[in-house]
């Protein structure tokens, strides 16, 4: 498929985005999805990473003094701020060790906004169960909305609250549903929370 | 009674402070105040005791390594290291090791989830502290190897069968292609010894605390089940040998005079395999285990109260050995 935007490269991206109820979908090729996402901290990064190839030899973090290359002759990281500093190469590294960059497990409650929909979910999942057992001699089912829009990022981060954005999303659907105004209004604050939080990283 | 023991880890770091290889001896007291004042009162496992590495014997260190209670690395950080122990030793913290502080919970047999649930538990409960961690990256590690959840499981495995038929390697083998590491006791690059590994999940990334454990869980089960089919294997095909190894071992160390720890452990291997199989029935399990911790050197200079000589422990070791094993007849 050709990009949509210049109508000339190969279309590799597949862009979904909803505003105010309005679905908006193109297919999109790398260089125009940049342009439309405006060139972000990694895009830059990423081109100086390929025009000055000793870079790494620079890279030193500030708080506790380690280097990369200290890094790669065997030391371990000084601080937490390394993983910052190191950022750009992080997740190479993390991909070799484990095969992923991405935590999947446990975290402080203070990271923990998704751990937070959690609870309201448990309360949602209750509701759901009480009003489905009450239409099902009547009417079938109703199927879901579909409330979600998808999006590739060229963020891990951006991506993760991205999809949080979607679920709580589909929570507050639910939650309207079965008419819990009280808890449909606290996801609500939520989704806002985290959209505000994505347009910064966004912008960056 | 393949599987010896189950052990977890969690490593963590605090806030606002470098890791332990680039803090100050200030900061390092600071971290063993702070997380002192958060557990002293913890009421778990029978309440904790502070250890510090600079007000006990150099034996008494070693024996703490050799009891698994302790790493090498933290016995030779003998100015800021400390660990907080439990009474009945089920849990051993230890604080900065090369990470701030490491949370350690070693279980008998095979008791994955219950190792887990009690390290999470210690862990909530030290987390007021504020933990250095991100959304991405889970919690953050001064190696890159244990990032995420922080997590090592462990079981140790005896595998008696399984290294006297040469299958150790092709063991291990297949376990790395798992996600699986297996080696000796005392961590990288140690050999097995008295025919003991430990096996441990080698990322840290990317999958859940209860993932890992499972994957642990269930591989340590597999070659548990190798192992005993081995053992029923060559004994159909051999039984006169395996009770001729089994009953000479048993004979050397009623009545050696003078013994090695490494030679004591694979000779209390033998009949600790012997015992399973029903070839021996006049030793306990209880007995062994403790030989086993005893024959160690640190562990033994600890248990006689006398600091000795390789030479002389070596003549010690054995008048230990024939009076416990005698006792059993």
């Amino acid at each position: 498929m050709i990009c949509q935007n210049c109508n000339k490269n190969q279309a590799t991206v597949h862009y979904k985005q909803t505003i105010n109820g309005k679905h908006k979908e193109m297919y999109l090729c790398p260089e125009c999805y940049q342009q439309m996402q405006g060139l972000n901290e990694f895009g830059w990064t990423s081109l100086f990473g390929g025009l000055v190839p000793n870079r790494s030899q620079v890279l030193q973090c500030k708080k506790c003094g380690t280097t990369y290359d200290h890094f790669v002759n065997g030391e371990k990281f000084g601080c937490a701020n390394c993983y910052e500093v190191f950022d750009e190469k992080m997740d190479q590294i993390l991909k070799r060790l484990h095969g992923s960059s991405l935590h999947q497990g446990r975290l402080p409650k203070e990271f923990q906004t998704i751990g937070k929909a959690s609870s309201f979910h448990d309360k949602l999942n209750e509701h759901v169960k009480k009003v489905s057992k009450r239409k099902k001699d009547n009417e079938e089912f109703e199927p879901k909305e579909d409330v979600s829009n998808k999006k590739s990022f060229a963020d891990p981060k951006l991506e993760k609250i991205h999809n949080k954005i979607n679920v709580l999303k589909q929570e507050m659907a639910d939650a309207v549903k079965v008419e819990d105004y009280v808890l449909a209004a606290k996801l609500r604050d939520e989704i806002k929370k985290l959209e505000r939080k994505m347009e910064g990283g966004e912008n960056k | 009674m393949i599987t010896i023991s189950t052990r977890v880890r969690l490593a963590r770091n605090i806030k606002n402070y470098p890791f332990p290889g680039r803090m100050s001896k200030e900061q390092a007291r600071e971290i063993v105040d702070r997380v002192w004042g958060v557990l002293e009162n913890l009421k778990i496992d029978g309440g904790l005791e502070l250890v510090a590495m600079n007000k006990i014997s150099e034996i008494e260190r070693l024996s703490l390594v050799e009891e698994h209670m302790i790493s090498p690395n933290l016995a030779a950080n003998v100015d800021t290291g400390v660990a907080l122990v439990s009474k009945n030793r089920k849990v051993s913290i230890m604080l900065n090791e090369e990470d701030h502080v490491r949370i350690q919970v070693i279980m008998k047999g095979q008791q994955f989830k219950e190792a887990l649930n009690l390290a999470v538990q210690i862990d909530k409960a030290l987390e007021p502290i504020g933990y250095s961690a991100n959304e991405k990256q889970g919690y953050l590690t001064s190696c890159p190897t244990n990032v995420g959840t922080g997590l090592r499981v462990s079981s140790m495995l005896h595998l008696a069968a399984i290294i006297k038929t040469g299958n150790l390697n092709r063991t291990i083998e297949s376990c790395n292609k798992l996600g699986i590491v297996v080696r000796g006791l005392y961590g990288e690059n140690s050999e097995p010894t008295g025919e003991m590994v430990q096996v441990s999940n080698q990322v840290s990334l990317g999958q859940t605390e209860e993932e890992l454990t499972q994957l642990v869980e269930r591989v340590s089960s597999q070659i548990a089940e190798f192992e005993l089919q081995l053992r029923h294997k060559i004994l159909k095909e051999d039984r006169i040998s395996v009770e001729d190894r089994v009953y000479r071992s048993y004979g050397l160390l009623q009545n050696v005079r003078r013994i090695s720890a490494s030679e004591a452990l694979s000779l209390l291997s033998d009949i600790r395999a012997g015992v399973q199989m029903g070839i021996l029935q006049t030793v306990s399990g209880a007995i062994l285990d403790q030989l086993q911790l005893l024959v160690q050197p640190a562990i033994l200079q600890r248990y006689t109260g006398r600091t000795m000589n390789p030479q002389d422990r070596d003549v010690v070791r054995a008048d230990m050995l024939r009076e416990k094993l005698k006792i059993q007849k």
